[in-house]
């Protein structure tokens, strides 16, 4: 889409106020900004003029420009005078109720004095689509071009497109994949536990709420593994008792310690890096100030594989509709329409948990079920339309914050870490589709097999780098150290792209609750929004 | 912007209807301020409120703050757009909104 850029000296009073909120509006409105943004933005812009105003009085005058530089959309106001910034906090009697109106959705403006100028610059974000558009596109078009060629095109020629274009992309992408989920979960992990020395440095508050995370999300998974059990038809090898099945629990964590530091990459053993990335990521945080330089590579490794990770993730979409296209073809679509099975039992799980877990929280602070439900509820629609919790971050924010009570001391630090560790409906539905892909290739399971299952999923999930469509790298590690065989992650990557609308809304249903008990314990639970 | 007084024993009411703009809102302020000094409640009535600026929002911060000390201030028949601006602003937390 055009937008004209906007330039223009004026000076400083009520109307000029108008003009320029009009203005942001105008750019807002072709950037496709969500209507709540909009005015988040716009209310921004009005207060930081007003307190120019209030400073410098309608002698003074404004320089705004409203455009894009270098395709990045921005807004900026230049006033000369004395340094004056309009955004510090308590700048104006009238409280501060303006401050984390853009913080609430990750946009920090930018103030600098040079030059007698004081500059106030907003860079807004890139407009982005919604990714579920273009999964559900995916889904779509890979039915409806499979069916129609299954129909109309020749035996021959489809045996021919199959054997010279998408088999050898489909194994292509798989290959990829798999070079690729090694290194970043390793580096995501490195990277997560040096950043978490910010975490430690909040206290003991900050390390408990680390192991609360971690620790329910194994009572979480490994409780749906139990219910879940029931529901497949899986090979089980039934020696629960004997000596053998002990030593293979005391393997399986034997076996986590690798031989060397090369073999866990070469052959892509998941829990052995995820073992190295702690240790590694200890030792950084541990000798904090000597290695500096060791630290700052790992991070630009870590940037690198998240790039990486992103370009894999944006190709998704294609090969979710190559894959459909090439397994309806191949005769193996049938695996796909069975999906409905371990969705339902993550779905009926996941809701389940989250309903005792909110009417818990209901019971302990004397709320009304149904009120909890109706303030979550908008920031759940969010997640659930967008498959994703970074789009609904900002409504989030604020149901934590203004409809639930939590403190923002907590959210702040919370609310990140709960979204890149406490991920229990991701967990849970990586599971279920892990014991459908086992019944469907025939797979003997063991009590042993379940507590790998259970523990890969929690710490894959956690491990996986924060890049949207890339929970296919998860799977790709949990089934290589499953021996499920490479050709499960094609309806994983189907099926993952359904589960995701669900996970997103469920995980950050759950964070949302966890949040309310930790600030409850914490001390920094207001009750009274609460129950509002 | 138009401003509609209604005065009755301890109790004004304020109807406002149009934009309640950086360029209107200096007038609701003198309005307000000239007329609550005796007032024990003060209803605003939104129902025709297109748009309500910052400025808007710092009189209606300012009025629950006075009338906070001498009586009590009610927002009423508050419509969606404005209710979106109260919501994301933490107002609705701060006034009392009855619809």
């Amino acid at each position: 889409m055009k937008i004209d850029n906007y330039r223009e000296t004026l000076p400083l009073t009520g109307q000029t106020v108008d003009t320029v909120s009009e203005k942001t509006e105008a750019l807002l409105v072709a950037l496709n900004t969500e209507k709540s943004n909009i005015l988040r933005i716009r209310l921004s812009v009005e207060e930081a003029l007003l307190r120019f105003l209030d400073k410098f009085g309608e002698s003074a005058f404004i320089t705004v420009n409203i455009g894009k530089r270098l395709r990045r959309p921005f807004i900026s106001i230049e006033l000369e005078g004395e340094p004056y910034n309009p955004l510090a906090s308590n700048q104006s009697e009238f409280g501060d109720w303006s401050d984390s109106l853009l913080s609430g959705i990750s946009l920090n403006p930018e103030y600098s004095y040079n030059h007698g100028k004081n500059t106030v610059i907003l860079k807004l974000k890139q407009p982005d689509r919604n990714p579920a558009i273009s999964l559900i596109t995916a889904i779509l078009a890979g039915m409806i071009f499979g069916v129609l060629g299954k129909h109309f095109l020749l035996p021959e020629m489809q045996a021919s497109v199959v054997k010279t274009i998408l088999q050898p992309v489909n194994d292509l992408f798989f290959r990829l994949l798999n070079a690729v989920s090694g290194p970043v979960i390793f580096l995501t992990v490195v990277v997560a536990i040096c950043g978490m020395g910010n975490v430690a440095s909040i206290g003991k508050r900050g390390r408990s709420m680390v192991l609360r995370y971690i620790l329910l999300s194994f009572i979480i998974t490994a409780f749906s593994c139990l219910v879940s059990i029931p529901f497949f038809r899986l090979n089980y090898v039934n020696n629960p008792l004997s000596g053998t099945e002990f030593s293979s629990v005391l393997d399986l964590f034997l076996n986590i310690i690798p031989n060397d530091i090369f073999m866990p990459f070469i052959k892509g053993e998941s829990p052995q890096l995820i073992l190295m990335a702690f240790v590694l990521g200890n030792a950084l945080l541990f000798t904090e100030g000597k290695s500096e330089k060791l630290t700052e590579l790992t991070m630009q490794a870590n940037n690198v594989g998240l790039i990486v990770a992103g370009w894999l993730g944006r190709l998704v979409p294609y090969f979710v509709t190559l894959l459909l296209i090439l397994e309806i073809w191949i005769g193996s679509a049938w695996d796909f329409v069975g999906i409905w099975k371990p969705f339902l039992i993550f779905l009926l799980i996941s809701v389940v948990i989250m309903l005792i877990y909110i009417s818990y929280v209901c019971a302990k602070k004397g709320i009304k079920f149904s009120k909890y439900i109706k303030k979550i509820w908008p920031s759940f629609k969010t997640a659930l339309k967008s498959a994703s919790v970074e789009h609904a971050y900002g409504e989030n924010v604020l149901c934590c914050e203004k409809k639930l009570g939590v403190a923002d001391a907590m959210t702040s630090s919370a609310l990140p870490l709960g979204l890149i560790m406490f991920m229990p409906a991701a967990s849970i539905s990586m599971l279920a589709f892990t014991m459908y892909a086992a019944q469907i290739y025939g797979m003997s399971v063991s009590v042993v097999w379940y507590i790998f299952a259970v523990i890969l999923t929690v710490i894959v999930v956690v491990a996986e780098p924060p890049v949207p469509g890339v929970t296919l790298l998860g799977y790709a590690a949990v089934f290589s150290q499953l021996n499920i065989p490479v050709k499960a992650l094609a309806v994983a990557l189907v099926a993952n792209t359904i589960f995701s609308f669900f996970t997103s809304a469920l995980n950050q249903a759950m964070l949302q609750t966890e949040l309310v008990l930790q600030a409850d314990k914490a001390g920094m639970l207001d009750t009274e929004i609460l129950r509002r | 912007m138009e401003i509609l007084k209604n005065e009755n024993g301890g109790t004004l009411t304020i109807s406002l209807s149009g934009r309640l703009d950086t360029v209107s809102a200096p007038q609701l302020d003198e309005e307000v301020k000239a007329s609550i000094g005796d007032v024990s409640e003060l209803i605003l009535d939104l129902a025709n409120l297109e748009y309500m600026s910052s400025a808007g929002l710092r009189i209606l911060l300012s009025a629950q703050k006075t009338m906070n000390k001498q009586g009590k201030m009610i927002v009423k028949n508050v419509n969606s757009t404005i209710m979106d601006i109260f919501e994301v602003t933490g107002f609705t937390d701060i006034l009392t909104i009855e619809n």
